[in-house]
C-alpha cells in the first residue's frame, strides 16, 4: 500500500505586502518574491513576558496562560490562540481564539474569525470577519 | 414552540415593531425591531431576526442581527449566526465560530488605571526615608 504523500509546499501571504507565494512546508523564514523584504514563516509561541515593537509571522502565534505579549501589534498569517495576555493590535488572516482565562487589549482586532471563551476579557475594537485587502501588482 | 415557553414576551417573525420596550423578565425576538430593548432578564435575538436597537439586558444571546450598542450586566452570547454592528458592554461574552462583530468591545474590564501609579508612589516612599535616616 502506498501511503498519500502530504503536500510539501504551502500558501503562504506577505503580511508586509499582501503577496501570495509557496514556500516548503519546512521553511522557517524566506524572503517575499515581490517586495524581496524578509518574512518569517515560522509559528511563534510566548511562554514569558515579551515586549516587542511588532510580532510578525506567516504562520501561527500561541500564547500560553503565562506569556504576555505588548507590541504596537502582532501580523500573523494562520491566527492567533491566546490563554494569556496579549497588548497589542492583531492583523491576521486566520482565526483568533481567546481562551478562559485570555485577555486582549489594543486598538484593533482584525481577524476572520473569533471565539472567545466564556472568562475572557476584551478592550478595543473588534472587526470580525475582515479579510486583508489583496495588493495590487500581485506576482502571478 | 415549547422553547418560546420561558419567554413571556414574544415579538414574531412577522411582526415589525417600532418604539421602546422594556421588560422585567425574558423577551425573544423573532422579526424586525426598531428603537430600543431594556430587560432585567434575558433578551433573544432568533435567528433571522433584525433589531436597530440599543439593548440593554442581564443576559442576551444574538442569533440574529442587531444594530446599536449592547449592555448585559451579566453576559453576552454570540451564536454562529449572530451578528452585531455597535459596541459591547458586558461583564461576560462567548463567541461562536462564524458570528461577527464590528464595534467596540469591553468585555469583563473596568477600564480602571490608577492602581499601578498608587503602588509606585509607595515603592518609592522607603527609599526616601531611608535618604533621610543617612542624612
Amino acid at each position: 500500500m502506498a501511503k498519500a504523500k502530504a503536500p510539501a509546499r504551502r500558501t503562504i501571504r506577505c503580511y508586509l505586502c499582501g503577496n501570495r507565494s509557496e514556500v516548503s512546508l519546512r521553511t522557517m523564514s524566506t524572503t517575499c518574491p515581490k517586495c524581496n523584504r524578509a518574512i518569517k514563516v515560522e509559528d511563534v509561541t510566548v511562554k514569558t513576558y515579551l515586549p516587542v515593537n511588532d510580532l510578525q509571522t506567516c504562520g501561527k502565534v500561541t500564547i500560553t496562560a503565562k506569556g504576555r505579549v505588548v507590541a504596537k501589534r502582532i501580523q500573523c498569517g494562520d491566527g492567533v490562540v491566546c490563554e494569556g495576555t496579549i497588548e497589542a493590535a492583531i492583523e491576521t488572516d486566520g482565526d483568533v481564539s481567546l481562551g478562559p482565562k485570555a485577555l486582549w487589549k489594543g486598538q484593533v482586532l482584525q481577524s476572520r474569525s473569533l471565539q472567545i471563551a466564556d472568562g475572557a476579557k476584551l478592550l478595543g475594537l473588534v472587526t470580525v470577519p475582515w479579510h486583508r485587502p489583496e495588493s495590487n501588482g500581485e506576482k502571478k | 414552540m415549547a422553547e418560546n415557553n420561558e419567554f413571556g414576551t414574544v415579538i414574531g417573525a412577522d411582526a415589525n415593531f417600532k418604539g421602546d420596550l422594556s421588560f422585567d423578565s425574558a423577551a425573544k425576538v423573532l422579526g424586525k425591531f426598531e428603537g430600543s430593548i431594556t430587560s432585567k432578564g434575558k433578551v433573544q435575538v432568533a435567528d433571522g431576526a433584525d433589531c436597530k436597537a440599543t439593548v440593554k439586558a442581564k443576559e442576551i444571546s444574538v442569533e440574529g442581527h442587531i444594530e446599536g450598542n449592547i449592555e448585559a450586566t451579566d453576559r453576552v452570547e454570540l451564536r454562529p449566526k449572530g451578528i452585531i454592528t455597535g459596541d459591547i458592554t458586558a461583564a461576560r461574552m462567548t463567541m461562536a465560530d462564524g458570528a461577527s462583530i464590528d464595534g467596540h468591545c469591553r468585555i469583563g474590564v473596568n477600564g480602571q488605571s490608577g492602581s499601578r501609579s498608587a503602588t509606585s508612589s509607595a515603592e518609592v516612599k522607603p527609599q526616601q526615608q531611608q535618604a533621610a535616616a543617612k542624612k
